[in-house]
């Protein structure tokens, strides 16, 4: 009897697995063989699509994207955008975390600081998108990186800041303190040793805002026309008068999602420990 | 080498709460001077202090004659060495020892020499290219020592850095900071919780409480004549038994009426005039107190009938823990006596003797010592 309930459980937990797992790969699965197709394979979508079996897959449609202006331009704005908002708020953040997990600030307690901070995290970001939308126009920053520069680091911060702050907390004050005797100044001390000690997290929090500068689309779509696009923008654009054009839209997705793919399998130790810093104390 | 004066520093965290009061204290230059007291009575408040550290609420710190309440801590030219040893982890044993002096733009050449044979001094030269993670409790330790004695600081700053070693690789290393300080002759001023520690390091003992200074001494004076009733249980392990009891004077001789005896005290004991039919507090400690049969006292008193509780073993000696009337204390015997079966004696009738000419005796409002031989 036990065992046949067992059993039982056993085969509705692999089905459960099984859902989930298509679930979770069928996306994907549709984007790569979308992208692989020819256009006019694309109307047979409601066969079952397997390359070499079903259709002949063709690089044709990359190859055309990748020669495509407003896609280079695209992949560019995402990849100048990413990385400088990152590394700003990476920058900015270690400053304040670290500041926030050592220093004891008076008359706004540490606390009630950092759960500012995450106020600004959890704020729904349509919220803020039409004021943004407004200063840009004002600034002349409308459809220029530099207003997704400066969205996106608004944004990434509170992130850098609460995750840098606990990797602050976690490590010994003597180590810095130590430092400080040795002959270095609190910038010395920072520098030398507290950054260095904090490298995977920095690591971890740096591709974390990446990714969410790389994938963000609210904004992008708000501060940009033309010039400024990004790729999740150009992804969304993919629909013309002609319909929805689903191998451009197939071979984009695939386009955006390679780097942060590429990055987090080479790197994803550092960002599991970055999501559970401050969870234990070790 | 340094002389480190510390003038009426008071630190307090809250305002109006102090840590630390009115700590005034000069450390001469040399001398290893070890701040002792409980967890919490500030002592390691004291030494961030004096490392500059901590800002200090009131008071004056000088490091030879030079007010250094405002100097940054690179500028006061200590060095310290953290409890838990505080050494980098992402530096080798070398970048560790050479970390203070790259600070201070050594040339590579200076840095190499002085590290190396800092290391052979230490007995870590072979572990130069390790990581920290690398290497035993004892080895870190040293370390962070050898970190402390390359840049050839005025003094030594050090925060109870034996207390993360096993005990018997404490016993060595504590040994061998007494070398390293008789050899180097720097000005120390070590924090500790262990009073073994104090007495076998220290020139001097500053013994605190609640933020207060208790007593300065030699380990000597401080042993055997406490300032205090907590200075005199602080110290000695198991501490000193200690007595309520009535001073009387009869016939020109002065007695302490503890109600179920009385002790006879010896001419020599002063100060006691002024404290007759007053209550007063007496100790001894356990070595004065022994089993009337075991007794070698010069000058002991009579025979005190307790009862025998318990009796805990201690490799040379014996603790024997009696008790008379409501009064529990503690005596100590030589195994080297014999050694008593504790299956035969617990719970029987014994007699004990005080060791008279080893009696404190304090005042009870004040807690302060009124008489110590």
């Amino acid at each position: 009897m036990i065992r046949r309930r067992s059993n039982l459980f056993q085969t509705f937990f692999i089905i459960v697995i099984v859902v989930m797992f298509v679930w979770a790969t069928f996306p994907f699965y549709w984007g790569i063989v979308t992208s692989l197709k020819d256009r006019e394979d694309i109307n047979l979508w409601f066969k079952i699509s397997l390359p070499w079996l079903t259709f002949k897959p063709t690089a044709e449609n990359w190859i055309e994207e990748l020669k495509l202006p407003e896609m280079r331009n695209a992949l560019f704005n995402s990849l100048t955008a990413a990385f400088f908002s990152t590394a700003i708020a990476v920058f900015l953040g270690s400053l304040a975390g670290y500041a926030l997990a050592r220093f004891r600030f008076e008359k706004i307690k540490n606390k009630d600081i950092t759960i500012w901070f995450f106020s600004q995290r959890v704020l729904p970001p349509v919220v803020i998108a039409i004021p943004f939308f407004i200063m840009m126009k004002n600034l002349h920053l409308f459809d220029t990186r530099t207003a997704l520069v400066l969205s996106y680091t608004t944004f990434n911060l509170p992130f850098a800041v609460i995750i840098m702050r606990s990797l602050f907390l976690e490590i010994p004050p003597e180590m810095e303190e130590a430092a400080l005797v040795d002959g270095y100044t609190r910038f010395g001390a920072f520098f030398k040793v507290a950054l260095p000690l904090s490298a995977p997290a920095l690591i971890s929090t740096s591709l974390i805002c990446l990714a969410a500068a790389w994938n963000e689309f609210l904004f992008a779509l708000f501060l940009t026309s033309k010039n400024a696009v990004t790729i999740p923008v150009l992804i969304s654009g993919g629909e013309h008068s002609r319909g929805v054009e689903f191998w451009l839209v197939g071979t984009r997705a695939m386009m955006a999602m390679l780097p942060p793919t590429l990055m987090a399998l080479l790197v994803q130790r550092f960002i599991v420990r970055g999501l559970t810093f401050g969870a234990v104390k070790g | 080498m340094a002389e480190i004066v510390l003038r009426n520093t008071v630190k307090c965290y809250t305002k109006g709460v102090p840590v630390v009061r009115n700590f005034s204290l000069e450390i001469h230059d040399k001398e290893f001077i070890v701040l002792l007291g409980p967890s919490g009575c500030g002592k390691t408040t004291v030494l961030r202090m004096i490392a500059g550290l901590e800002e200090i609420t009131e008071g004056d710190i000088y490091i030879d004659a030079k007010l250094v309440n405002d100097m940054a801590p690179r500028d006061r030219d200590l060095a310290m060495v953290f409890q838990n040893y505080a050494i980098y982890p992402h530096l080798t044993v070398y970048g560790n020892i050479a970390f203070s002096l790259k600070a201070r733009d050594f040339t590579k050449s200076e840095i190499d020499v002085r590290v190396r044979s800092t290391a052979k001094i230490l007995g870590i030269d072979q572990y130069l290219e390790r990581k920290p993670r690398h290497l035993s409790g004892g080895e870190r330790q040293r370390v962070a020592l050898g970190r402390a004695i390359v840049r050839k600081p005025k003094a030594f700053l050090m925060d109870e850095p034996l207390s993360n070693l096993d005990a018997q690789l404490r016993v060595h290393m504590r040994f061998e900071l007494g070398q390293l300080h008789r050899k180097l002759g720097v000005t120390t001023v070590y924090v500790t919780h262990d009073q073994i520690e104090a007495l076998t390091l220290g020139d001097r003992i500053v013994l605190m409480n609640a933020g207060e200074i208790q007593q300065i001494a030699d380990p000597f004076t401080i042993y055997n004549r406490p300032a205090n009733i907590f200075v005199a249980s602080f110290l000695g392990s198991p501490s000193m038994n200690f007595f309520d009891a009535k001073v009387v004077r009869e016939d020109g001789i002065f007695y302490l009426d503890a109600e179920s005896f009385r002790l006879r005290l010896t001419p020599n004991i002063t100060g006691l005039a002024d404290y007759i039919g007053k209550d007063v507090i007496f100790g001894f400690r356990p070595e004065a107190i022994a089993l009337s049969e075991y007794t070698r006292f010069q000058n002991k008193s009579e025979n005190i009938k307790v009862r025998i509780d318990d009796v805990e073993p201690v490799g040379d000696n014996e603790l024997i823990y009696v008790s008379c009337g409501k009064r529990l204390f503690i005596a100590n015997k030589e195994a080297s006596t014999g050694v008593l079966d504790r299956q035969d004696v617990i719970g029987k009738e014994a007699k004990i003797n005080f060791n008279l000419d080893r009696v404190h005796i304090f005042d009870k409002a004040s807690e302060q010592a009124i008489y110590n031989p």
